[in-house]
């Protein structure tokens, strides 16, 4: 057992938590609302026109990354109201998931607009 | 918390039910607040998903996104994810004021704190203003 006292690494989930608590309560509603007339046949979410452009792939990344460190902060600490003992193997899954799901929200995001403006000599689907 | 001494108490763990929250009202709200959690991971996982369509082999990613938006059990999801995301944002404007204590101004015999009330509509009017703005943004890209 070590006896130097190590530095939490709380207080970094908890910034990302509550940013994250932020994105959800400020900018979910108008997405769910848009996302759920698209699903009625209502041709408003235009969601590829805005990921080709640099704000709106960033605004995206931000929304999708903020709803992962959010959720999967609330779920890790709500496991103990679930009855489940928390272990270091439940945290490595949410905090590791939330990361490698950031990472591949970032590639697939800014992917998309790199190679739809041509930066990247790919091409897609379309 | 490591203690390597040897232990012969045998504390009482009272027994918790899985329910334990379902008597109280105030419990089944924290429970749903809680709750709105699994909702935002499933909206990042819905845009990640719908990110990566272009990548896959598949034709027309445009028509792809309103065949997963359309699809009934998604729609169900997002609806209740929509509620979520308004019970959680009623729930985090309130909690605000609690979070960060700001002071009405700097003078040191001054102790009087912006009132709570402040924060709440200063949120709620954000969050009109952001909606409107995301809304029109992504109508009219």
């Amino acid at each position: 057992m070590s006896s130097k006292i190590r530095r939490s690494d709380e207080p970094v989930y908890w910034g990302l938590f509550g940013a994250g608590g932020m994105v959800v309560g400020m900018a979910l509603p108008a997405l769910l609302i848009l996302m759920l007339l698209q699903g009625l046949g209502v041709n408003c979410f235009h969601y590829f026109s805005l990921i080709s452009h640099w704000w709106g792939a960033l605004a995206i990344f931000v929304i999708i990354a903020g709803c992962l460190w959010h959720g999967l902060h609330r779920i890790y600490h709500s496991l103990h109201d679930l009855l489940i003992k928390p272990t270091p193997l439940h945290h490595y899954v949410l905090y590791w998931g939330a990361l490698v799901l950031t990472v591949l929200a970032g590639v697939f995001v800014f992917g998309y607009y790199l190679i739809i403006n041509g930066f990247l000599n790919l091409s897609l689907q379309q | 918390m490591d203690n390597n001494v040897k232990s012969y108490r045998k504390p009482y763990n009272r027994p918790v039910k899985r329910t334990w929250w379902a008597d109280w009202s105030f419990y089944v709200a924290y429970m749903l607040r809680e709750g709105t959690a699994f909702l935002a991971v499933f909206v990042a996982l819905e845009l990640l998903v719908i990110t990566a369509l272009p990548f896959c082999a598949i034709k027309g990613a445009d028509a792809a996104v309103t065949a997963v938006l359309s699809n009934p059990i998604a729609f169900i999801l997002n609806l209740i994810a929509l509620v979520a995301a308004v019970f959680h944002a009623f729930t985090w404007y309130n909690l605000m004021p609690k979070a960060m204590r700001m002071f009405f101004t700097k003078k040191p015999d001054d102790t009087r704190l912006i009132p709570d009330k402040f924060y709440v509509f200063g949120l709620w009017g954000a969050t009109a203003a952001a909606t409107l703005v995301i809304i029109l943004v992504l109508t009219l890209v």
